[in-house]
């Protein structure tokens, strides 16, 4: 993503190489900062999407979606051969699927009434279990990277550095 | 009779838009939707001959507008998936798509009695002030794929009505 730095005022080039020396410092900790801010809205965008009880649950999209820095390049969130082995499912959840409608399964609700029960949607989790049960309805697309690119965007477009704040 | 609010507004008139520039381009086998599960309540046969794009208002983020003051500029976050027949379809739509999106498009504000627009006026603009576009991968086989799922696209746009809400 690039970073477009605005200068208010009549700086010539020399004015504005040496705002830079004197600002970099600050600037290069506030984009590192920008980088684990970034990771936590991911995550909380994904705990905050999720419909069903969570209590309890495992949380392996959230806890593989990490911030990673590369010295003087910047840095990236979510390693996508990680999730790939340890949260399979980011694509379908972030694009939504239907690639599991029509399929047949065995397992219980929990918690709430454990039979598939249309009058309890989304109050139980599907765990393993003895109900054949058929799912129904697509994954729903929860954008979370899309969400959190448009956050970044505008954390971007509000920094501000030296003495016109 | 009930007038809708700013966000339906932007994401009817979007709808709206599409619909009208897709038939003045002459495509005539696409269906315009703001809910998946319509989408993927095409019956497969019908799918096979008929793609579909799905417009979606996801977040929208108020900025005050100055230090000081409660108003407030808007920005939504729009969300176009676009399920395509075939990846040569996939790419000319939202090539079509970018294109038509450049200047941006009317907004209308809607009046609607029951489930029926009954009528709508013109109040300014919105302007796309940000495009991206990437191709919708699964990281598998596309004949693995639910028909729906194998050629998608996803446009995102940011947007502003270009006027501060007080």
């Amino acid at each position: 993503m690039p970073l477009k730095i605005k200068f208010f005022g009549s700086e010539g080039f020399k004015e504005i190489n040496e705002f830079i020396e004197k600002h970099e410092k600050s600037i290069r900790a506030s984009l590192k900062s920008l980088g684990d801010k970034t990771a936590e809205e991911m995550k909380n965008i994904i705990a905050n999407s999720k419909v069903r009880p969570q209590a309890g649950e495992p949380t392996d999209l959230e806890d593989n979606i990490n911030v990673e820095h590369f010295p003087d390049k910047g840095w990236g969130v979510g390693d996508i051969n990680q999730l790939n082995e340890k949260a399979k499912y980011w694509r379908a959840v972030n694009f939504g699927s239907k690639h599991l409608v029509g399929t047949e399964t065995h397992g219980h609700f929990e918690p709430g009434d454990p039979q598939p029960n249309p009058e309890e949607f989304r109050k139980g989790r599907l765990k393993k279990g003895f109900y054949k049960i058929r799912i129904q309805n697509e994954i729903p697309a929860m954008n979370y990277i899309q969400k959190t690119v448009n956050f970044l965007r505008r954390q971007l477009l509000n920094l501000k550095f030296g003495e016109r704040q | 009779m009930s007038v809708y609010r700013i966000s339906r507004n932007i994401e009817s008139s979007i709808i709206e838009f599409i619909q009208s520039e897709l038939s003045s381009a002459g495509w005539t086998n696409i269906t315009v939707e703001k809910t998946f599960s319509r989408i993927y309540g095409i019956p497969v046969e019908t799918f096979q001959k008929q793609a579909a794009i799905c417009v979606r208002l996801e977040d929208t983020q108020h900025q005050q507008a100055e230090i000081g003051e409660t108003s407030t500029n808007r920005f939504p976050l729009v969300l176009i998936d676009i399920f395509a027949t075939s990846d040569g379809q996939r790419l000319d739509l939202k090539d079509f798509l970018v294109q038509i999106f450049k200047k941006g498009l009317p907004y209308f504000e809607y009046q609607t009695s029951g489930n029926t627009i009954t009528s709508r006026v013109q109040n300014g603009r919105i302007r796309v002030t940000k495009m991206d576009d990437v191709p919708v991968s699964f990281g598998v086989d596309k004949s693995s794929l639910e028909v729906h799922d194998r050629y998608r696209h996803l446009l995102t746009l940011e947007t502003s009505l270009g006027r501060v809400e007080g």
